[in-house]
C-alpha cells in the first residue's frame, strides 16, 4: 500500500507555538543553568588556581626562612663577635697604626709606623649591595732580642680594637751574636673589616 | 487506562458513531448530512485522547490502473504523488498499490484508488482536525473486505479457491456495495445507492448490478486476470428466496457469508446487513491500509512536535540541571580547598612577618650575615699561628744540636683536600741551617736525623740543599692544627 506523502495539512497553532516557547524556555534554562554553573565553577577553579600559587609560594619562603634559621643562629653569635671586635666599622688605618704604635711601645720594639696597603675586597662579595670583607695589608719589620718576643707581640696585635688581625706569614732572622736585638723579625698583617651595606639597598 | 475508541461510519445519509463494547456495537450519535457543526460540537465535547476510526461508505471511490516506468525510492515517491494528484483532488483519501512490475519492459503496473469527490467527507473529517483528535484509520469498504474476506476461506460455504477473484456483494443502509477482489486488494468497487437489501434480494435487479460491475472491470483493465470471479454474497443463504446462479452474472460459484454469525447484529437493521461486520472489522484492521487522511497528520504531527519540543526542552533543561549539579559540586570544592588554603596562607604569612621582623634587626640581611660569617671562618681558618710552627721545629733543632738556625719563614700554603675532604691547612716553611762546626763529619747524618724528626712531627715534602757557605736550606710543608674557637 503506498500512501501519499504530504507534509501536515495545518500550520502550528497557538498551542504549538505554546509548546515550542514552553520547550524552547525549558532548554534554554538548562543551557542558562549549565553556562551559569561553568561560569562559578570557572572562577572558583581560577580563584584556587591563583591560591595555590600563593600559597606554594609562601611555603617555599617559609621553608626556606625555617631551614636558615640555624645556621643565621650560629652566624650571629659570630657576628656579634665580629661586631665587639669593631670589624663592622669602617676601616681606619690611622687609628690601626696608632694602636700598633703602643702595642710596639708597650712590648719596648721601635718600629716605623705601619703602612696600610688596600687588597680588592675578598671572596666574590663586590656588589655594593652585599656585604663584603675589606683587607688591609701591612708589614711589619721590627728587631727582637729573642724569638719568644714574636708571639706576644703577634698576640697583642691580633687583639687590637676596629678589625679581624690575621698574621699571613713571617721570616725570622737570626743576626749576628753579638747584636742586642740579635731577631730580626718581618711579618705580614692583614686588617679585615667587614663593610655592610645601607640598609634600603640590603633589602 | 486505554483511551476510547469511536468507531465512525459515514455514508450518504450522514454519520454515525458506534462505540464497542466487546463484541456489541452501541450505536451512540447519528448525524444527517449537513450537521457538520453538532458533529463539530460532539467532537469537542470528548476527552483529549478520544480515537477515531472511520469508515467511509460512500459512492464516489475511484479506481485507475496505470502502467509507469519503473523508478525507486523519492522518485517513485514523487510520481506517485503527482499521478495521485492528477486522479483525485485531495490525495489524503487516495491510495497507490503496486500490481506487479514488468521487468522486460521496465514498467510497473499501479492501481491507484480513492475518492473522486471528497468534500462530503471533508466536511465531516474537518470537525475531527479542529477538534485536534487523532483518526487513526480512515478506509472504505472495499479496503476492509479486500483484507478480510480472503482470509474466511474456511467460513465461505462453499469454501472458494485460494486466489481466485472475488466478486464480493455486502448490503448496509447506504445502498449495495459490490468489490472486485483480486489478490487481496481491491480492483474495483461500486455503491448502488437507494438499494434496500430486503427488497432487491427477492428480485434479480442486483444480479444486474454484479454484471455491471464485471463490465467495468473488464472496460478499465484494473482485474489482472481473465478467470470469472468467484461471487460471495455477505448475507445467509437462507435470505434469499431464490439462490442465486452464478452463471447468470458471469461469476463462477456463489459464496455465502453470514454477516450475523461473523460480526454480530446491528438493532434495527435487516439480518442481511453487514454494518456491524464492517465495523468489526473497522475495530480490528492495521492502520496501514487506511487511507493517509488529513486529520490524523495534522493533529499527529502537532502532538509529537508538542511531544519533541517539551520531551526536548525538558531534556536539555535535565541534563543542565546534571551538568550545573556536577559543577556546582567542583566549584564547592575548589571552595572548601581555597578556604583551607586560606587559612594556611594566613599562617604561612604570620610566620614570615615573625622572620622579617625579626631579621629587620639585623645589620644586613640574614643570607648575607651568614655568608660573612661563612667567609671569615675561612679567613681565621688559614691563619698559622706562630706557635704552631715554632713548637715542632724547635723540639726537632734540640735533638740536632749541631745545627743552629739562621732564618725561619713561613706562610700559608695551598691547602690540600684529605681523603675526608676536609681541606687540610698546610704551613709552608723554609729555614737555613748553620753547622755550628765547620767541615762537620757528621753533617749528613744530622740532616738526615731533623729529617726524621720533622717527618716525626707531620712534615712533607722536605727538600733540603747547601750552599757554597756551608749552611743547609730546608723546605717543607707542615700540616697545622686549626685554631680553637678563632673569634672568641
Amino acid at each position: 500500500m503506498i500512501r501519499a506523502g504530504l507534509l501536515p495539512a495545518r500550520l502550528p497553532t497557538a498551542r504549538t507555538a505554546l509548546a515550542l516557547l514552553l520547550g524552547g524556555t525549558l532548554a534554554a534554562s538548562g543551557i542558562g543553568l549549565s553556562h551559569w554553573s561553568g561560569s562559578e565553577k570557572d572562577e572558583a577553579e581560577s580563584a584556587l588556581a591563583r591560591m595555590q600559587r600563593q600559597h606554594a609560594q609562601l611555603a617555599t619562603e617559609t621553608a626556606q626562612l625555617r631551614q636558615q634559621q640555624p645556621a643565621l643562629q650560629a652566624a650571629l653569635v659570630h657576628w656579634k663577635t665580629l661586631a665587639a671586635r669593631g670589624a663592622l666599622l669602617p676601616p681606619a688605618p690611622a687609628m690601626w697604626s696608632s694602636e700598633a704604635a703602643r702595642i710596639f711601645a708597650r712590648h719596648d720594639i721601635e718600629a716605623e709606623t705601619l703602612r696600610f696597603t688596600s687588597t680588592p675586597a675578598l671572596e666574590r662579595s663586590v656588589e655594593t649591595s652585599s656585604a663584603r670583607i675589606l683587607t688591609h695589608a701591612a708589614d711589619i719589620d721590627v728587631g727582637l732580642r729573642h724569638e719568644g718576643r714574636l708571639i706576644p707581640l703577634l698576640t697583642a696585635l691580633m687583639a687590637a680594637h676596629g678589625a679581624v688581625v690575621l698574621p699571613r706569614a713571617c721570616t725570622l732572622a737570626r743576626n749576628d751574636d753579638d747584636a742586642v736585638k740579635h731577631i730580626q723579625a718581618r711579618c705580614r698583617l692583614d686588617w679585615l673589616t667587614i663593610a655592610t651595606p645601607p640598609q634600603d639597598l640590603a633589602r | 487506562m486505554a483511551s476510547p475508541l469511536f468507531l465512525l461510519r459515514i455514508d450518504n445519509l450522514g454519520l454515525e458513531i458506534f462505540l464497542k463494547h466487546k463484541r456489541e456495537f452501541t450505536r451512540v450519535a447519528v448525524f444527517s448530512n449537513g450537521e457538520y457543526g453538532a458533529f463539530a460540537d460532539w467532537v469537542h465535547g470528548q476527552p483529549r485522547r478520544t480515537r477515531f476510526r472511520v469508515l467511509v461508505d460512500l459512492a464516489d471511490e475511484s479506481f485507475e490502473a496505470e502502467e509507469l516506468p519503473r523508478t525507486r525510492g523519492a522518485d517513485r515517491r514523487a510520481l506517485i504523488s503527482r499521478r495521485l494528484s492528477s486522479y483525485y483532488p485531495q490525495p489524503t483519501y487516495a491510495s497507490a498499490e503496486s500490481l506487479g512490475c514488468d521487468r522486460n519492459a521496465n514498467t510497473e503496473l499501479l492501481l491507484f484508488s480513492g475518492l473522486g469527490r471528497p468534500a462530503r467527507l471533508d466536511a465531516w473529517m474537518a470537525a475531527v482536525s479542529d477538534g485536534k483528535l487523532e483518526t487513526e484509520l480512515l478506509i472504505s469498504p472495499a479496503r476492509l473486505i479486500a483484507h478480510f474476506v480472503p482470509g474466511l476461506n474456511s467460513t465461505i460455504s462453499p469454501p472458494t479457491a485460494a486466489g481466485a477473484p472475488l466478486l464480493v456483494a455486502n448490503f448496509t443502509r447506504a445502498g449495495m456495495r459490490v468489490s472486485l477482489i483480486e489478490a487481496r486488494s481491491a480492483r474495483l468497487s461500486r455503491l448502488v445507492e437507494g438499494f434496500d437489501a430486503h427488497a432487491v434480494l427477492d428480485d434479480d435487479r442486483w444480479r444486474t448490478e454484479l454484471e455491471r460491475t464485471l463490465h467495468y472491470a473488464s472496460s478499465r483493465q484494473t482485474s489482472s486476470t481473465a478467470a470469472a470471479p468467484n461471487l460471495v454474497v455477505i448475507a445467509a443463504a437462507s435470505l434469499l428466496p431464490v439462490p442465486p446462479v452464478a452463471s447468470d452474472s458471469g461469476c463462477a460459484r456463489t459464496h455465502h457469508l453470514d454477516p450475523v454469525a461473523l460480526g454480530g447484529h446491528q438493532a434495527g437493521t435487516p439480518p442481511s446487513d453487514s454494518t456491524a461486520l464492517l465495523l468489526h472489522w473497522l475495530a480490528r484492521a492495521p492502520r496501514r491500509i487506511g487511507w493517509p487522511g488529513p486529520s490524523p497528520s495534522a493533529s499527529a504531527a502537532a502532538r509529537h512536535l508538542h511531544a519533541l519540543a517539551l520531551g526536548a526542552g525538558a531534556i536539555v533543561l535535565l541534563g543542565g540541571i546534571a551538568i550545573a549539579s556536577h559543577q556546582w559540586q567542583a566549584a564547592a570544592a575548589a571552595r572548601a580547598t581555597s578556604s583551607t588554603l586560606h587559612k594556611e596562607i594566613l599562617g604561612l604569612q604570620r610566620e614570615r612577618a615573625e622572620f622579617e621582623a625579626s631579621h629587620a634587626q639585623l645589620d644586613a640581611p640574614p643570607a648575607q650575615i651568614i655568608d660573612m660569617s661563612k667567609q671569615m671562618e675561612r679567613q681565621l681558618a688559614a691563619v698559622i699561628s706562630p706557635l704552631a710552627i715554632l713548637r715542632p721545629l724547635a723540639d726537632a733543632l734540640d735533638r740536632t744540636p749541631e745545627f743552629s738556625l739562621r732564618t725561619l719563614s713561613w706562610s700559608a700554603s695551598t691547602p690540600v683536600t684529605t681523603a675526608e675532604d676536609e681541606p687540610q691547612l698546610l704551613a709552608r716553611i723554609e729555614l737555613t741551617l748553620r753547622p755550628k762546626k765547620p767541615h762537620q763529619a757528621d753533617g749528613h747524618a744530622a740532616i738526615d736525623a731533623l729529617v726524621s724528626q720533622l717527618q716525626a712531627g707531620g712534615a712533607r715534602d722536605i727538600e733540603f740543599s747547601a750552599d757554597r757557605d756551608g749552611h743547609t736550606r730546608l723546605a717543607l710543608r707542615l700540616p697545622l692544627i686549626r685554631l680553637e674557637e678563632p673569634l672568641q
